[in-house]
């Protein structure tokens, strides 16, 4: 456990003193404020618009923050953890094994498990920081509007189970090459098929289709942005990270049987 | 204090070490000494635990380094080629870090760091980052590195490589300072750094050792230069006659 | 030589790899997987003959037997993960965190689905296949059984399924349950939860219309004035609809879940009301629906259970939504009585040529409730003659204003009034043109004659449950306060990152 901590301590250190995470932060919370911003301007556009005709009184009646602005931000923002994910993680092993402090890691009294659940918890530490930064958007809306909170809560926990997944999923990237790009395009393409693989699915038969669905992180984000919490879902988020650690391990370790 | 028996390293179908066995005794230097490529890296890697052996077995200080792999890393310090430092870090983070990973208890952290730095001389550049040392205060960092956790077993791969000739004098002293307390292997292939450094030496040519003897016995007759040459030549000779067969 | 092997070896691994999926994906053997998954297995095997004479010094290697203990500890696990998600799909539970449980199936639902025996399939037509509401709405139907089943049918890509089952809209959805099955037309989780109580309710039941006294008739699909519509309407309910010629019979069949009598054109006899007498009596559940100037002979019958029919004809000469006869004799109805049938019922019906049906004196053992009332610019026409051969319709003292009732719907206990045993039901209603084909879909005459014959049958299970959506919110800020907010999310933040990276950049530049 110490040896862990001692790797996630310099994993994080090393993330936040390096220039890229400034620009990963700062491009991300830029984006988010941007997204934010317009949808509450369209989202109040929209209100005044209803309540001037009166027929559409209705239909107004029906317009809430949580599917109009928060349920949007949430899902634009996974969109650009998808591209800005990679960045962070493609360094975790690609640099190590290009400035031979790998060899270090691995000839010191350590296992590759406590290795990768180290770096593992430095990235995610780091990616829940830039996550819990765009909590000032739901902070606003609450100080100065009523949403649902537990539906607010909820996208909030997918978004973070989200971005910890796509760190996991990153981390083994990374661990696949010593290109430091090829780790960041590795990560992204995985990432996107995690996005897009149950496009097919509505084409499919039954089970297989199922399957699909199942796999696709946006079917599982998707539900909890919209306020459901399912542990199908808190066990599929939990699996991709065990899954990704566990294969980043695996590849780890492989040097030692190559 | 190391015992290598037949070890082999295999890569696919290419034999990059093939059944060396060596020994070194507690408190020597051993040079390893052989041409680039003869599969020095590969052994050291083998020693530390790095790289698996495909067969044959090493024991350093009485642990086997396949089976008892994390006995052996605790007890080893590893200067690579190219030394492992984190750029982003200062040399006092930096060595407290490898401290930690190398198992030093906590209350002793502080001190082992400190000792490390005063004796590799890194005293005035503690507080720097590693990015912005020269090339001789950055192997310096990397003994310090290898040491900082007071290892009976320093494996030392190539440390004067690329420093300019003060440089190498200093990494000379302070390894030839270290001498006597525990036991070295260090790799090279330039040949006055062993008659300088080692008390005994191991000359290897593509995965095989060609000769292994103390030094004094060595250079009794003749220099260093004309064993190696003639050693090397005698293996190249006997490959190709066994190639011919 | 060998290198070759090798790397002919990954090759084949490759075009394995993408045959495989492409099979997955497709489900049909195409010339590009067969391709694939061929040339990949015969690399694949031309690099294991290549290295065969390695492979007991392969297998005996360590390196082989720890990568071989590796593969069996990895395949194990990834067998464990696959478990846990499997067990965890069929065992899950949902947490539905907004505040009106707008995702979670209301408890009658719910109650309804646990009693599920076998499978219940939902197929929903939709425009190109999907529609999200709709959807959300099977999914936690889904979510609630693992015997729900939901099917999302394209009609464009499956015509025969949509032709079968006569589908006509987008949205609608079917649920079948065995033998059982029924359309909705608007899904709502009330429509579903009420057709899934109807379906899974094993007992069929039957409807018999008296005929044999001038009544529209259940296979006239042609005048306006036929109940074809309405016999179809409740085939797709399930009901088993028969006609009965009660002249004939003498006797309304004791497999008559429910009676109805729609508009005689003549007056019946003594022995038909009898046997309609009867029926009631020993629990019975009619329909009655008797526009003006008929059936005035089944009064007594109908005052025993708290029914009253008018001698009137309802005239609205406000509402003109269709332009019909100016005398305004098809007045719209909007206000409905607290009653099982209208529960739920916000929607508009409308009664041509009605006369007003009101419940009488109270007595034990009687609930009557008037279901159905016209507006207030109506009035019931008490002077018929002059309507009907002068065409001229005024308010006058006597004629009584409204709102008037024009349907009833009454509950008698047979014991207490010391008529029988049992409970017998009645409905009422002032007009029979309301169900005709011409009317039945117009506006929500259906649902009103649905309901009722349901309510008849006595299926009181069928439940109204409120639609839920989040709560409406709103933001507001004032003009500084927006101005405030933009600087602070887009600019501010993102600033003080920046601004924050160039001081650790900085700081760090002279260590």
């Amino acid at each position: 456990m110490r040896n862990v901590f001692a790797i996630a301590g310099r994993e994080f250190r090393s993330i936040f003193t390096s220039p890229i995470a400034y620009v990963v932060l700062t491009g991300f919370l830029l984006l988010g404020g941007w997204f934010f911003f317009n949808l509450v301007a369209r989202f109040n556009l929209l209100v005044s618009l209803y309540s001037s005709f009166q027929q559409m009184g209705d239909a107004s009646a029906q317009l809430n923050l949580n599917e109009m602005v928060l349920a949007p931000l949430f899902q634009n923002l996974a969109v650009v953890l998808v591209i800005l994910v990679p960045m962070i993680t493609m360094r975790s092993f690609a640099e190590e094994k290009r400035t031979g402090t790998y060899e270090l890691l691995l000839t010191s009294p350590v296992g590759t498990g406590q290795i990768v659940v180290g770096k593992f918890l430095g990235a995610a530490g780091f990616i829940a920081i830039m996550v819990a930064l765009t909590s000032i958007y739901g902070l606003i809306l609450a100080a100065y509007g009523n949403p649902e909170i537990g539906v607010m809560a909820a996208g909030y926990l997918g978004l973070l189970l989200l971005a910890i997944t796509f760190v996991a999923v990153g981390l083994f990237a990374s661990s696949l090459t010593e290109n430091q790009i090829i780790a960041a395009v590795t990560g992204l393409v995985m990432l996107l098929l995690l996005f897009v693989i149950a496009w097919p699915a509505d084409s499919l038969p039954e089970t297989p289709g199922a399957i699909l669905r199942y796999l696709a992180v946006t079917e599982h984000f998707g539900q909890m942005v919209t306020g459901i919490i399912d542990t199908k879902s808190l066990i599929y988020f939990a699996s991709m990270i065990v899954g990704g650690m566990f294969l980043t391990q695996r590849s780890v370790e492989s040097v030692r049987w190559r | 204090m190391i015992e290598v028996h037949e070890l082999t390293k295999r890569y696919g179908d290419r034999v990059a070490v093939e059944s060396i066995s060596f020994t070194a005794e507690k408190g020597r230097v051993l040079g390893f000494l052989g041409p680039n490529g003869a599969g020095k890296t590969t052994t050291m890697r083998m020693l530390t635990g790095f790289l698996p052996p495909s067969s044959g077995t090493a024991r350093v200080a009485g642990y086997d380094v396949a089976t008892q792999s994390d006995e052996v890393r605790r007890r080893i310090g590893y200067l690579p080629e190219n030394p492992p430092l984190y750029p982003e870090m200062t040399v006092r983070s930096y060595l407290t870090f490898v401290a930690r990973l190398k198992g030093v208890p906590r209350a002793h952290l502080a001190a082992a760091r400190d000792r490390a730095i005063e004796r590799m001389g890194l005293t005035d550049v503690a507080g720097r980052l590693l990015a912005h040392l020269s090339k001789g205060y950055k192997q310096r960092v990397g003994l310090a590195q290898a040491l900082v956790h007071e290892p009976e077993v320093l494996v030392l791969d190539e440390p004067t490589i690329g420093l300019d000739p003060r440089q190498i004098i200093e990494i000379r002293g302070l390894i030839r300072g270290l001498a006597g307390e525990r036991t070295v292997i260090l790799s090279t292939h330039i040949l006055p750094e062993v008659s300088q450094l080692c008390d005994k030496v191991v000359i290897i040519n593509e995965g095989r050792i060609v000769c292994e003897d103390l030094r004094e016995n060595l250079t009794r007759n003749a220099s260093l230069e004309e064993v190696f040459l003639r050693s090397i030549t005698r293996d190249t000779a006997a490959r190709e006659a066994e190639a011919t067969v | 030589m060998r290198r070759t092997g090798s790397f002919l070896g990954l090759v084949g691994l490759i075009l394995l790899f993408f045959g495989a999926a492409s099979y997955l994906l497709t489900g049909v053997l195409e010339p590009y997987s067969a391709i694939h998954l061929i040339v990949g297995t015969v690399l694949i095997v031309v690099y294991l003959a290549g290295s065969f004479r390695d492979l007991g010094e392969l297998l005996s290697a360590r390196s082989t037997r720890y990568g071989a203990n590796m593969v069996l500890y990895s395949v194990l696990f990834v067998a464990l993960l696959v478990g846990v998600n499997w067990w965890g799909a069929q065992h899950n539970e949902r947490f539905d965190l907004t505040e009106e449980s707008v995702y979670t199936l209301a408890p009658q639902a719910r109650q309804v689905l646990e009693g599920l025996d076998q499978d219940l399939v939902f197929q929903a037509f939709l425009e190109g296949g999907h529609d999200p509401t709709v959807e959300r709405l099977l999914d936690s139907f889904k979510t609630s059984s693992p015997h729900v089943k939901v099917e999302l049918v394209d009609p464009e890509l499956q015509p025969e399924v949509t032709q079968r089952y006569e589908i006509t809209a987008y949205g609608t959805v079917r649920v079948a349950y065995g033998e059982q099955a029924t359309t909705v037309a608007q899904p709502t989780e009330e429509s579903l939860t009420n057709a899934l109580i109807k379906v899974t309710r094993a007992k069929e039941q039957t409807i018999y219309f008296v005929q044999g006294e001038g009544e529209p008739s259940i296979d006239d699909a042609q005048s306006a004035d036929g109940y074809a519509q309405a016999k179809k309407d409740l085939e797709n309910e399930q009901y088993r609809v028969e006609p009965l010629v009660l002249i004939q019979e003498g006797k309304v069949p004791d497999a008559a879940d429910v009676l109805v009598l729609a508009a005689p054109a003549r007056p019946l006899n003594a022995h038909e009301i009898e046997a309609i007498d009867v029926y009631l009596a020993a629990g019975g559940h009619a329909m009655i629906l008797l526009p003006p100037r008929t059936g005035t002979e089944l009064a007594p019958t109908l005052a025993k259970y708290g029914v009253v029919l008018g001698n009137d004809v309802v005239v609205d000469q406000v509402v003109r939504i269709f332009e019909g006869p100016a005398l305004g004799l098809n007045p719209i109805v909007e206000t409905y009585g607290a009653h099982p049938i209208t529960e739920g019922l916000r929607e508009r019906t409308i009664f041509p040529l009605t006369r007003t049906v009101t419940p009488g004196e109270s007595k034990p053992g009687l609930t009557v409730t008037s279901i159905a009332k016209t507006s207030v610019s109506s009035w019931a026409e008490t002077n018929l003659d002059a309507l009907f051969e002068q065409s001229v319709a005024t308010l006058e003292e006597t004629d009584q204003g409204g709102p008037v009732s024009i349907g009833v719907a009454s509950t008698a206990e047979l014991e207490e009034l010391g008529l029988g045993k049992g409970q017998a039901r009645l409905v009422v209603y002032g007009t029979a043109a309301f169900a005709n084909n011409q009317y039945l879909n117009t506006l929500f005459n259906r649902d009103l004659f649905l309901n009722s014959v349901g309510w008849l049958g006595g299926q009181e299970e069928l439940v109204s449950i409120r639609p839920r959506t989040l709560r409406a919110s709103r933001v507001q800020f004032s003009r500084d306060e927006a101005t405030a907010i933009f600087y602070l999310s887009v600019l501010i933040v993102p600033e003080i990152l920046l601004v924050l990276g160039l001081a650790v950049w900085w700081r760090r530049s002279r260590l």
